[in-house]
């Protein structure tokens, strides 16, 4: 799987703290999850495109040996 | 206790707080300092000393207390991924330390054990196997290792993929047996 949490990011200018205290979630696992070392729930999926106005099939992308 | 709908709502075995960490903290260092100063002045005695006395025993455990506090203390942002490294590491730590537990009882059926002098060194040898190796897995997982939290292969899959695996999983184990076992011919 990948992600596109990063660009995402960059486009508002957001540091992965301010993403993770407005998701509610630690720094380091949206450090994780941008590094695709951790798959988020689905309610944190949700809530991440929800931030982000986008759908979450354009935020998570899986790959072909997902 | 109960919620709207009468249904009971506890949480059994709950976690403490951020603030357990504190007090852990604080209960650790103060137990550890106060028993390196009472060694000093009784001149490095031996910690499973036959003439251990009570207030040794008792500096030990508030030792194991703090860190089991710690332990059991929830993050500052106790989110789903620390969750799941809190599962893995007491996993890991419930596996070693019945692993541990086995060795020592396997070893008393062939080797009985003079329960006198060795029961504080079983107990307390226990506790803070599952509770100091539960710590740092824990915290391997939450800081250095990202791939902690997916590491569920099988016996079979690790030896084909790691042959280290060979050495952590079955050679230090049967090592650890080894010197329990020759601690209990020495000291039984």
């Amino acid at each position: 799987m990948k992600t596109t949490i990063k660009v995402e990011r960059a486009k508002k200018d957001m540091s992965q703290s301010e993403l993770a205290e407005i998701i509610g979630v630690s720094r380091q696992t949206i450090h994780s999850i941008e590094r695709c070392k951790f798959v988020p729930s689905t309610v944190l999926a949700l809530k991440i495109a929800a931030f982000f106005e986008t759908k979450v099939e354009e935020i998570f992308i899986l790959e072909d040996d997902d | 206790m109960f919620s709207k709908n009468n249904s009971i709502d506890f949480t059994p075995f709950p976690m403490y707080g951020y603030n357990g960490k504190y007090w852990g903290y604080a209960i650790t260092i103060i137990s550890l300092l106060l028993y390196v100063v009472k060694s000093i002045f009784q001149n490095f005695a031996a910690i499973f000393d036959a003439e251990n006395t009570v207030v040794n025993e008792v500096l030990l455990w508030s030792i194991g207390f703090g860190l089991y506090t710690i332990a059991f203390s929830k993050e500052k942002n106790d989110d789903e991924r620390v969750r799941l490294i809190r599962y893995q590491s007491l996993r890991i730590a419930m596996g070693t330390m019945l692993s541990f537990i086995f060795a020592i009882g396997i070893t008393n059926t062939f080797s009985p054990m003079n329960f006198e002098n060795n029961v504080f060194f079983q107990m307390y040898s226990s506790f803070m196997m599952g509770v100091v190796w539960y710590l740092f897995n824990f915290y391997r997982g939450l800081l250095f290792d990202a791939d902690f939290v997916y590491s569920d292969n099988t016996v079979k899959v690790n030896l084909i993929k790691n042959k280290k695996y060979f050495i952590y999983g079955y050679l230090i184990p049967i090592a650890l047996l080894l010197i329990v076992l020759l601690f209990n011919w020495v000291f039984a």
